[in-house]
């Protein structure tokens, strides 16, 4: 997703959406998800509703 | 019959250099690992002791995690531009920045290699199985050439444009890919929370509007929280320079 950012950078244009979603494959690495599928991003939504797998 | 140099034979670029093997080709495995370079020896390859060595050969492929280690092994001292002949053909099947598939491509006509980027999109097993989709970047006759090769590996394969358009059209891919599990997982906590059987929901989503080859292929295993790669993490802290360089700094590759 880095490299998505990038060539926005690059592009000179806005995704708007696009950052939102590195962001949150941020807060994945740092919430020690780094290693696993993109999947993941389910882990780091429900972390942020506190919410944990039923 | 080709002589292909393999330099990365990571999660992706193992099974790919297999299937090349499979293909008939005579494949010249290189990586830092002696483990994945015994892994190729298994499946028919075989291995070169160095950069150089894997570069002898008609074509090169380079299958690296990013942008870095690209840079090092194709345009670095004793890299690939360094001892490749005139006429080489260079795939760099790597998900990296354009711009630097861009600059690969600028130097690499500077030494008359034929400089293709060819990043791919279907995961270890789409590797595996031979299924990749490879959206390609470069001159159409160096299209033409590569294209006999890179159908040993994928099945979608598209000439996308000139230099750096692959790596565009990877960077949309994984937008839309990592939008998707995003909205997805959003509407699992949302089913969770209102007490909807999520497995329910989404079958019923998978078959509408919203359905897609991530809720098609991916659904059960994220409601049952299995997020585990098949075959382990891709994280890597290795580099791709000798260690003594001063450019070769150890950097994760979670990806």
């Amino acid at each position: 997703m880095g490299i998505a950012v990038a060539a926005a950078r690059q592009a000179e244009i806005s995704l708007p959406v696009t950052a939102l979603i590195a962001q949150l494959i941020a807060a994945a690495r740092a919430q020690g998800y780094g290693s696993l599928d993109h999947s993941a991003l389910l882990k780091v939504l429900e972390n942020a509703s506190g919410r944990t797998a039923p | 019959m080709t002589r292909i140099g393999f330099i990365g034979l990571g999660i992706m670029g193992g099974p790919m250099a297999a299937n090349l093997v499979k293909a008939g080709h005579t494949v010249v495995g290189y990586d830092l690992d002696s483990a994945r370079k015994a892994a190729l020896v298994a499946a028919g390859g075989t291995v070169a002791g160095s950069i150089a060595e894997a570069t002898d050969a008609e074509l090169v492929i380079t299958m690296l995690p990013d942008s870095p280690q690209v840079e090092q092994v194709v345009l670095g001292p004793d890299g690939v531009l360094e001892h490749a002949k005139p006429g080489l053909l260079l795939i760099d099947m790597s998900t990296i920045r354009p711009d630097t598939s861009r600059t690969v491509a600028a130097e690499a006509a500077k030494r008359e290699v034929r400089a293709l980027e060819a990043p791919v999109s279907g995961g270890e097993k789409g590797a595996i199985d031979a299924v990749l989709s490879i959206m390609v970047g470069g001159a159409e006759p160096d299209f033409q050439a590569a294209l006999p090769v890179l159908q040993a590996l994928g099945k979608t394969i598209v000439h996308v444009g000139g230099p750096g358009a692959g790596q565009t059209v990877k960077a949309a891919n994984q937008l839309v890919v990592g939008g998707t599990y995003a909205l997805v997982a959003e509407a699992i906590v949302l089913l969770e929370a209102s007490g909807v059987d999520p497995h329910a929901g989404l079958d019923v989503l998978a078959g509408g509007l919203a359905g897609s080859r991530i809720l098609e292929l991916k659904r059960r295993t994220m409601v049952d929280r299995q997020f585990a790669r098949v075959s382990g993490s891709t994280c890597t802290t290795r580099t791709w320079a000798s260690r003594s360089r001063r450019r070769a700094r150890p950097r994760s590759h979670c990806r």
